[in-house]
């Protein structure tokens, strides 16, 4: 008995995974943490009208594996209620976003919806059919007030629509630690002359009055990225970085293609500028060998006085210098103008990432509503707080939280950075002060429009 | 470009060094990168 | 009891020196990593210094993780994964390497062939998802099990340790009136525990470690293994999508790092004995 049972338990393991070859049982719905999909036990009149349909959609990041993942929660219940829709996100980091899209894509298992940005590879799936038409999405009467020519124009082909952009960007400013300047007492400067000066003043006068000589003014990265801003404040293109992607732009007085590498005097200038921190010891010599995040940790750890984000990031990292020094300001420099008009500041429009939806979206229609609701206002605020009444409340207008794990948690960066007229829920001061900097220009964003061959290949 | 560009911040070499930089870019196909550029751009 | 010579005890303490020193070396990332998850979070981002004695001592990032859903769960799909793949890739790797011990078998050195080819040649990513999908795999764990279940190497390796075996011993259980499997599991793998442990580790290690299978295959957030979610988090602040990037902090970061590794940390020593011995099992004759 026992000589039998041993020779049948290898057999019996084989054949359990053969069994467990049987496709995979449809996982529950959206929600990352794999609860149950928020369909309500009385169907909504919208939803009864809708038989169940399932939208995969993947997206390139990382989810906010810490804390609850309450936005794709929210919006899971809210599309379920409405339109009977079943989300499923999948979020794969942007390292390995590509090869999976390769791979899904040649495997014929196409998202519903689906975030790209690679100009050869969305041709192709528009020329062949995969990607379909978003116009009605695009063309609906949310959309009325935005500037379509603008923020939809890069995959509009033949009288349709293809990309349904999802933001504008919003402003990468040079930010400057306020508590530091008002130790100095210092202005927030206002054109590169002024910034040197303040640079060599938070190096050399103990901006932090901490007794030591610890600070360096401006510390950057290697690979010069992130420093666009600084550039520009010679050259005659907005945010470019002349070692980067052939330092293309569009000369507006000719309407023609043009390197900034071309303009020799100005390219000097900027040099010139950078070469003269350096020797003066006001820039930080370990610069060539930092990456993003090592200047971010310097700015953030009270090492360095000067640091260029985009103003959505800021309210977080003045939380984490707050930790340590409670007075601490974050302070915007206004935009300064270029040679040719445009200030350092403006953005470029025209970028090939959109989100796309493809022929196995189970239902067209709703697919509009569903790219209309998850990047429109209601699916940025959700992403942005939450959902009311559960984690903040707007009685009267005034709004307040009502957990300190969801305040935690909040990013107003989808907010700032969306081409529809948003406003805060929870004013941020950093955020008012930066924007109020910018404010000096005629309008906060001018946006260029850019070729699709000026898209950096490492942007998609 | 980026070790060219490097070397004059950091003063290993003098401001106009960013001559032979750009010579150096243009010997690499910098001005055909612009050309067709402009090229496709005119075609809108 | 005899007296060292001088020069053996210079050479003992020159020896212990040198090893006490390659032992720091290798300890100091792994003691960087747990000083890193110790401190608050403005205390770890400090660069510039090496992070060894924690300046102000909290737990916060370790409860942050524990508490957190996610993180527990992935660590519960990896140890399944984990299990699931060394204790099945075990056994099939040794059914196989048992297998292909019987020459006298039509064809068996075409097989062997097929299986040496493998260990050259890959499918690549593309046939690999198409076939995992085909397969049904897709968005489950088994899809980190079952593809990658056997390594070609260690059939060859388990292989030649089942040639070393005298073949009278398997003579004699069929001589006996056992059949092929009975051998195989009532007289073979008694024998084999030190190149079977060795092989176990290997599957182990390499299922923890595994990541790529888990970014392609798993779409659900709640599936993921550890692996897929520590990178996540560590890359969390490269994001470029979402502006304004919320930054989970360096001590959370370090910590869950810490956590991911502390398992096999705690389980490679008891198995050390069989990874050096069995390593040159397969290899070494008499």
């Amino acid at each position: 008995m026992k000589k039998r049972l041993i020779s049948v338990i290898p057999a019996l393991a084989a054949i359990l995974t053969l069994v467990s070859c049987s496709p995979a049982a449809p996982s529950s719905s959206a929600s990352p943490a794999g609860q149950p999909s928020g369909s309500s036990q009385q169907p909504p009149a919208e939803q009864a009208n809708y038989q169940p349909v399932t939208f995969h959609v993947m997206i390139r990041g990382t989810a906010d594996t810490f804390g609850v993942p309450r936005t794709a929660e929210i919006q899971a219940k809210t599309v379920k209620d409405r339109w009977n829709i079943d989300l499923k996100y999948e979020m794969v980091d942007k390292n390995t976003y590509n090869e999976k899209v390769t791979a899904k894509f040649a495997a014929a298992d196409f998202p519903s919806i689906l975030y790209y940005g690679d100009a050869k590879v969305i041709q192709n799936a528009i020329d062949s059919k995969v990607f379909v038409p978003v116009t009605k999405a695009v063309m609906s009467p949310e959309y009325d007030n935005v500037d379509r020519q603008l923020y939809f124009i890069r995959w509009y082909q033949n009288g349709e629509y293809y990309g349904f952009n999802y933001h504008s960007g919003a402003p990468e400013t040079i930010n400057l630690r306020g508590d530091w300047l008002k130790n100095l007492n210092m202005e927030v400067p206002k054109n590169p002359e002024e910034l040197k000066e303040v640079i060599a003043a938070m190096t050399n006068n103990d901006p932090d009055q901490n007794g030591k000589n610890d600070t360096y003014g401006l510390t950057m990265q290697g690979d010069l990225g992130m420093t666009g801003q600084f550039w520009s404040m010679f050259l005659p293109a907005p945010r470019i970085i002349p070692t980067k992607g052939a330092g293309l732009y569009i000369d507006s007085k000719d309407n023609t293609v043009k390197t900034i590498l071309d303009d020799v005097p100005n390219m000097e200038k900027a040099l010139a500028w950078f070469n003269s921190l350096y020797q003066e010891g006001i820039l930080d010599p370990m610069y060539v060998t930092l990456k993003q995040q090592d200047v971010e940790a310097k700015f953030v750890s009270n090492q360095s006085g000067v640091w260029v984000k985009e103003i959505g990031g800021l309210p977080s990292r003045l939380a984490q210098i707050q930790n340590n020094v409670p007075d601490a300001e974050i302070v915007a420099m206004p935009p300064v103008e270029t040679v040719s008009g445009v200030t350092n500041y403006d953005l470029v429009a025209f970028k090939s990432d959109c989100y796309f939806m493809t022929k196995d979206a189970p239902d067209v229609e709703r697919g509009y509503e569903l790219l209309k609701y998850l990047y429109g206002k209601e699916g940025i605020y959700a992403e942005a707080y939450g959902e009311e009444g559960v984690e903040y409340s707007l009685q009267g207008g005034a709004f307040q939280w009502l957990n300190e794990e969801a305040r935690e948690r909040s990013n107003p960066a989808r907010v700032i950075s969306s081409y529809l007229d948003l406003q805060l829920l929870d004013p941020i001061p950093v955020v008012e002060n930066a924007f109020q900097a910018i404010q000096a220009m005629a309008s906060w964003i001018r946006i260029l429009p850019l070729t699709p061959q000026q898209q950096s290949p490492t942007t998609s | 470009m980026l070790e060219g560009v490097t070397q004059i911040i950091v003063g290993e070499k003098p401001v106009d060094y960013y001559q032979q930089v750009l010579q150096e870019a243009k010997d690499i196909g910098l001005d055909s990168i612009v050309s067709d550029v402009n090229q496709v751009f005119q075609k809108g | 009891m005899q007296r060292k010579s001088l020069s053996n005890r210079l050479f003992q303490f020159g020896l212990i020196c040198y090893m006490l020193l390659l032992s720091a070396i290798m300890l100091l990332p792994l003691v960087n990593v747990l000083c890193l998850s110790l401190e608050p979070n403005y205390i770890a981002i400090e660069p510039g210094r090496l992070h060894l004695i924690p300046q102000k001592i909290t737990l916060k990032a370790y409860e942050d993780i524990f508490r957190n859903g996610q993180i527990m769960r992935s660590f519960g799909n990896s140890i399944f994964i984990t299990v699931a793949g060394s204790l099945l890739g075990t056994l099939f790797t040794a059914m196989m390497g048992y297998g292909l011990c019987h020459t006298h078998i039509k064809g068996i050195h075409f097989v062997s062939y097929m299986i040496l080819f493998t260990m050259m040649f890959s499918g690549g990513i593309i046939p690999s998802y198409i076939l995992v999908k085909n397969l049904g795999l897709m968005n489950s764990l088994w899809a980190m099990v079952l593809p990658s279940m056997m390594s070609a190497y260690n059939v060859i390796l388990m292989r030649s340790f089942f040639r070393s075996l005298p073949p009278e011993l398997a003579e004699s259980a069929l001589i006996d009136g056992c059949n092929e499997m009975q051998t195989f599991v009532l007289i073979i793998l008694p024998l084999s525990k030190a190149i079977l442990a060795t092989i176990l580790l290997f599957y182990a290690v390499g299922r923890w470690n595994s990541f790529f299978d888990g970014v392609m295959y798993i779409t659900d957030q709640a599936k993921k293994p550890m692996q897929v979610i520590l990178r996540e988090i560590l890359i969390m602040s490269d994001n470029v999508d979402t502006s304004g990037d919320l930054d989970v902090g360096m001590n959370v970061k370090m910590a869950t790092a810490f956590v991911t590794v502390l398992p096999i940390l705690c389980v490679y020593p008891f198995l050390q004995k069989y990874f050096t011995k069995g390593v040159m099992l397969g290899a070494v004759k008499g």
